[in-house]
């Protein structure tokens, strides 16, 4: 019965550590003196350990090829008009054509020439918030009507040009309506059945299940490109295949445009050089969407009663320690905290390698980060309240 | 005779074990060829199978995709001679470490080796980075006439890409020992020139080269054109492509492409405009003429056509 205390005690500890967690998760972090710790500490996930270093991987997603968008709107009309000589399932092009630009008419006039022909392009569409009525606003191409647009889907990836790209949302609602991200789209008219049960999950995020790079990918130059149709390699490459026409440079430096931190960066922890083009993170939703490699998320609540249930597990050892030795050192407090961090982190980090699935951690980090310290404020309480209501506690000893 | 049977059996399956190709042919971009020990190299094509006896040739430029039993892929695109059998090797070796790994290598460089971000001094760490830029790459700013072009035309609009903020441009033929012939400052970015009049009518090779004090990237390196006779430049175009009258629209754009990667772009130019004008319903051979035209900055004669 004496041990039931102990019970009592970690529960109550372990609340007290939760509620101001939770409280912690409200500091605003968007002040210029928090970067470090919002760069450093919270723009590091464990899980990008399972994806580092992917591009070793040798297998490729054969039903993807990739193609460097022409440099002006002539040359990407007769990529276009090349690219469909080979019957492609879909073709789609990452990037906007925003304006009509009066000074080359003929460009334009060849680009929507391409366009016509063809029903097997998804358009990429640019989603803002108005800035004067803060409602959602979705940019199209110059040549869709203001009512008829074109097969389109949004292709805004999130976060800033520092962050790394680890979610996306599927589909976005705005003003009752449901719009599909660039990849929806794609994958609505390559693989019905697939997008059906990407619409199903009824995700409002989705983590994006990285195969790996550029190398994890056919990609062409349009150097390349007219090569392999002047030798007839071609027809294999992209016959009934997703053709995404998107800015990527091969063998060179990489260029920082449409240039992002994915969880591919070599460099887990700190700073690094952005590592993936846009194109190849679409590349990477489609394969997701079309082998169903999804991973599953765990909510807030899950990764908060994890995070109660490990505190309450470490609280009671430690009390237990408090009960058997009186006075342990606060040495060994920190060791075994530090240690059970290492552990929790390489056990979570299993179970995505296992069975991809994702908890966030942070709730349970901060939890365990706090757990020693926030027990010395238990324990003040504890023995004010032993003193004054007799409240039985493992800390009255002298 | 059991024991003699499995040995056969071992022979045998050892021997279909050597048939079994490592590799076969993607995607072959550029000039490779694949050798049989013994036997004369024969060019690299998609499909072909690539076996662990056999050596690979790439040239400058090229890039060979291969795929392995394992439907692994395997690049190469470095200029050189490779025996298959190393390729397997090292194709081998190549193997991601486990999250284990991952994690372990992580706490390792946290926690015990925190001075890996270069601030304590390592061999290895110097070969991370490097002060200074690449050079060697072509700024392409100049449009027409391209390198090599061979022309009769009197009179040629030079064109290039604008590369200076204020567009002052200073404009240069040179004859083949270097001299310069021409030098004169431009504000546009076009330069219409009576070529016969300037070079007296000399036929003979010319380079040219247009730079800027403040332009972004402009090649310094001159470029050449070839000013040919009228009879010269159809005796050269004629024996590039010979006509007999009956060839399709394919052999005829065939031509048309052998053309211009010889650089005979006017001689090109006047048979697509010949070729676009008996095959006036033609709307993608139109597209392609236009597309041809604005390649070289004929801007005029693109729109015109497209009316």
């Amino acid at each position: 019965m004496k041990g039931f205390y102990l019970f009592i005690e970690s529960f109550l500890a372990t609340v007290m550590i939760l509620i101001i967690t939770f409280s912690v998760s409200y500091i605003p972090m968007k002040f210029e003196f928090t970067k470090p710790i919002r760069q450093g500490f919270l723009g590091f996930d464990i899980y990008d350990l399972y994806y580092s270093g992917r591009h070793l991987n040798p297998k490729r997603d054969t039903n993807i090829v990739i193609v460097e968008i022409g440099s002006d709107r002539a040359t990407i009309a007769d990529q276009i008009s090349l690219i469909q000589k080979y019957s492609p399932a879909v073709i789609g092009i990452d990037a906007i054509f925003e304006k009509e630009k009066d000074e080359e008419p003929l460009e334009n006039i060849k680009l929507l020439q391409a366009i016509s022909q063809s029903d097997n392009i998804i358009f990429a569409s640019k989603y803002q918030t108005d800035p004067i009525t803060g409602k959602p606003v979705f940019i199209h191409n110059f040549f869709e009507e203001k009512d008829e647009h074109y097969q389109s889907g949004y292709f805004n990836l999130i976060g800033s040009q520092f962050s790394v790209i680890r979610n996306y949302p599927p589909f976005l609602k705005a003003a009752d309506s449901l719009y599909p991200a660039f990849t929806s789209a794609i994958a609505k008219m390559f693989s019905p059945d697939r997008f059906n049960k990407l619409k199903k999950r009824n995700r409002k995020l989705e983590v994006i299940n990285y195969k790996g790079n550029l190398e994890s990918y056919t990609s062409l130059t349009n150097k390349e490109l007219v090569n392999a149709d002047t030798t007839g390699q071609l027809g294999s490459l992209l016959s009934q295949k997703i053709v995404l026409l998107g800015y990527f440079v091969k063998d060179k430096h990489l260029v920082i445009d449409d240039l992002h931190f994915s969880p591919l960066n070599e460099e887990v922890a700190g700073k690094n050089y952005p590592d993936m083009y846009g194109v190849v993170i679409h590349a990477n939703i489609l394969s997701m969407i079309l082998n169903g490699n999804y991973v599953t998320q765990a909510s807030g609540f899950v990764s908060y009663l994890l995070a109660g249930v490990i505190t309450f597990l470490f609280l009671l050892f430690i009390l237990w320690r408090y009960k058997k030795h009186k006075h342990p050192k606060h040495y060994w407090l920190l060791l075994a905290q530090f240690a059970v961090v290492l552990f929790v982190l390489y056990v979570f980090l299993q179970v995505f390698n296992w069975f991809q699935v994702k908890v966030p951690l942070l709730p349970i980090m901060i939890a365990l980060a706090l757990s020693v310290e926030l027990l010395d404020i238990y324990k003040m309480i504890a023995l004010r309240l032993h003193k004054k209501y007799r409240y039985k506690t493992v800390f009255t000893y002298k | 005779m059991k024991c003699l049977m499995v040995i056969f059996l071992f022979a045998f399956c050892l021997q279909g074990q050597a048939q079994i190709p490592d590799y076969y042919v993607y995607l072959v971009s550029g000039d490779a060829s694949i050798s049989k020990p013994g036997a004369k190299p024969i060019a690299a094509k998609q499909n072909q199978l690539v076996y662990k006896n056999d050596i690979l040739i790439l040239k400058k430029g090229t890039e060979i995709t291969l795929v392995d039993k394992d439907a692994g892929f395997f690049v190469l695109n470095t200029a050189g001679t490779y025996k298959t059998i190393d390729l397997v090797k090292k194709a081998t070796k190549k193997n991601n470490d486990g999250v284990t790994g991952k994690y372990l290598k992580l706490l390792f460089h946290e926690l015990l080796d925190p001075n890996h971000d270069f601030e304590k001094f390592k061999n290895e760490n110097i070969a991370g980075v490097w002060g200074g830029v690449s050079r060697g790459d072509g700024c392409g700013n100049r449009i027409f006439p391209v390198n090599g072009l061979k022309t009769s035309v009197s009179s040629i609009i030079f064109r290039w890409h604008k590369t200076s903020p204020s567009s002052n441009y200073i404009f240069v033929i040179y004859d083949v020992d270097g001299k310069e012939l021409v030098k004169m400052n431009v504000k546009d970015t076009l330069l219409p020139f009576n070529i016969a009049e300037i070079l007296q009518g000399n036929s003979g090779k010319y380079l040219w080269r247009v730079t800027s004090n403040d332009g972004t990237c402009e090649d310094e390196v001159p470029t050449y054109f070839d000013i040919l006779t009228i009879e010269n430049e159809k005796k050269l175009s004629d024996k590039l492509v010979v006509e007999t009258g009956s060839e399709n629209l394919e052999k005829q754009l065939q031509q048309i492409d052998k053309l211009e990667k010889n650089a005979f772009i006017n001689v090109a130019s006047a048979r697509y405009s010949a070729l676009v004008k008996v095959n006036p319903g033609n709307g993608a051979l139109l597209k392609s003429y236009v597309s041809f035209l604005l390649k070289y900055g004929f801007e005029k004669e693109a729109a015109s056509a497209w009316r």
